[in-house]
């Protein structure tokens, strides 16, 4: 769906992108993972055709009249009218159908209030990131660009905005593209990874493989871990109700068997992302 | 591209400071006359007070004629100010709210947009005029009736009550047109520094200097040059109307005008957004 090949933008003598490319499908949530300055608002600036690239190109696959639709960082709204006034003056704008009932389908299943009339700055940021994927979704695009959507969200609401998205890839076949410094929430929304440094793609891959390339330590929690022998052999750090040990992803499984077996009561077995060893080029 | 003009012209009626700034012109306006009931009479009094005794002057001097050839005046800074900022502002709160991307990420070109900013700024700069024009109307001959016109250009010149009216509406005439320069500019500007603050600053240094650079002498060249087009709605109040040298400003206004959008829409259109 979205195809990109050698991507370069510089700004003076800062080079924001340095030979991207990257392939989305239909159907598929692609993640961009990079710390801040990591050139991930540049590219999808680019792919949205906000920005020209210095060099590189970039095919979407769309027949659509709108190919992509995006929040870029977040999501810019007119304040002082009201999610439904934002969505109709927009739709008109473009030529898009903004009958009540188009409207109300959209607000709908970006889970606002359709009955809700005062004004968008009354809105939470969440209700904002919902509304500004309805305005993205207007014209019916095929893919879906997401940069830092979680960003400000509370556990709940971020919970529930990963499934919205989800949702979204799978009932309507949208090729979605966002980004994120978290994570966390990466690794559940995703189904494919690329991690990106200093204007660069530095590693690619399905979510679970990246992740596992990253972790080298897991925390265990539990009540009495201190009786337990395969863990007095390992170099440990210990807080509280929980040790950290250095374990390799392939023995994981091995030592949450070995320590059910040794009676103990494990309350939390997770793998500690090394963001470092993450970022670093391989 | 007409929806996209309805749809700003719907965003700029829904904004409060759109209000704001016609009532800064009406207020503009009552100060005019409300200057001009308490202290016009003593002061036309006291500069025609010899010419009064040797010639027959028709009607009170201070009369709607006189009002609206002071609100006129206006235009020399206080109305194109308030249409610069007015008008700047629909463009450089676009690019403040990051509405412009918003906008810019859906089915729209950017031509367009910027197209339509223009347009929109010329159909409200129109109708602010319109909305001068009438209220000043409506105000200075309710309150100060008809009469004959008197006004100080090369001297002293009399109008009689119904030639004054035709030239002050074509004063007025003159007036839109050197606004929508005004208009037009102002959004160029934006375009150039897209920050608010910037851009209110370069609309006044620009009416600053067109104003002082209006009366410096350039010669030949000066008849080209856009601030020695300011003026030309006060030659309807010469004697004898010089039309040659108003129908040369105005072309020369307009091309300006067309300069103007058309380096406008060629910067933005190369430019990134955001």
């Amino acid at each position: 769906m979205i195809h990109a090949q050698n991507l370069c933008k510089s700004y003076k003598e800062i080079k924001a992108l340095d030979g991207v490319g990257l392939s989305v499908k239909r159907g598929e949530v692609c993640g961009i993972l990079g710390p801040n300055g990591a050139g991930k608002s540049t590219l999808f600036k680019i792919l949205c055709r906000l920005v020209t690239p210095d060099s590189g190109n970039f095919v979407i696959n769309s027949t659509k009249k709108k190919a992509i639709g995006a929040i870029i960082e977040k999501p810019a709204l007119y304040e002082y009218l009201s999610a439904k006034e934002n969505l109709s003056i927009i739709s008109a704008m473009q030529g898009a159908p903004k009958d009540n009932i188009t409207l109300s389908g959209l607000l709908e299943n970006v889970g606002l209030p359709i009955g809700r009339n005062d004004p968008v700055k009354n809105f939470s940021l969440g209700m904002k990131q919902r509304l500004g994927i309805a305005i993205a979704l207007l014209n019916n695009p095929d893919c879906l660009i997401l940069d830092e959507p979680f960003l400000g969200l509370d556990p709940l609401g971020m919970q529930s905005f990963r499934n919205m998205i989800k949702q979204f890839a799978h009932d309507y076949n949208l090729a979605i593209l966002i980004s994120s410094h978290l994570l966390d929430e990466l690794s559940k929304t995703c189904d494919s990874l690329h991690v990106m440094n200093n204007g660069r793609i530095i590693q690619s891959g399905s979510t679970a493989q990246i992740l596992n390339n990253s972790t080298n330590d897991y925390t265990i929690c539990g009540h009495n871990l201190s009786d337990s022998q395969i863990l007095q052999k390992q170099d440990r750090k210990i807080d509280g109700d929980c040790i950290t040990i250095k374990l390799e992803v392939a023995k994981a499984s091995f030592y949450i068997k070995s320590l059910i077996e040794e009676g103990i009561e494990i309350t939390y077995f997770g793998p500690e992302k090394n963001l470092k060893e993450l970022y670093k080029p391989k | 591209m007409i929806a996209l003009i309805q749809a700003e012209l719907y965003l700029i009626f829904r904004q409060k400071r759109t209000y704001y700034g016609l009532a800064a012109i009406f207020i503009i306006e009552l100060f005019i006359i409300a200057g001009s009931w308490y202290q016009g009479n003593e002061v036309i009094s006291v500069l025609l007070e010899n010419l009064t005794r040797s010639f027959y002057l028709e009607g009170n001097l201070l009369n709607g004629h006189l009002v609206l050839y002071l609100v006129l005046n206006s235009l020399w800074f206080n109305l194109p100010l308030i249409i610069m900022i007015i008008v700047s502002g629909f463009l450089t709160n676009d690019y403040k709210d990051r509405t412009i991307q918003t906008i810019m990420l859906q089915s729209i070109k950017k031509i367009d947009y910027i197209l339509t900013k223009y347009v929109v700024a010329i159909v409200f700069t129109l109708l602010v005029l319109v909305f001068l024009m009438a209220t000043a109307s409506l105000m200075a001959y309710t309150i100060f009736g008809n009469g004959d016109l008197i006004t100080y250009l090369n001297g002293l010149n009399f109008f009689e009550s119904n030639q004054a009216l035709s030239r002050i509406g074509l004063a007025f005439l003159s007036g839109t047109i050197l606004m929508l320069f005004y208009s037009i500019t102002s959004v160029t500007l934006a375009i150039i520094f897209k920050e608010i603050t910037i851009t209110w600053i370069a609309c006044i240094l620009f009416l600053i200097l067109s104003n002082l650079l209006l009366k410096i002498d350039f010669g030949i060249m000066g008849d080209w040059f856009f601030p020695k087009l300011i003026d030309t709605w006060q030659y309807f109040f010469y004697y004898n109307i010089p039309w040659s040298k108003i129908y040369f400003n105005h072309i020369v206004l307009m091309a300006y005008i067309i300069l103007f959008t058309t380096g406008g829409i060629l910067l933005f259109i190369k430019r990134d957004i955001g």
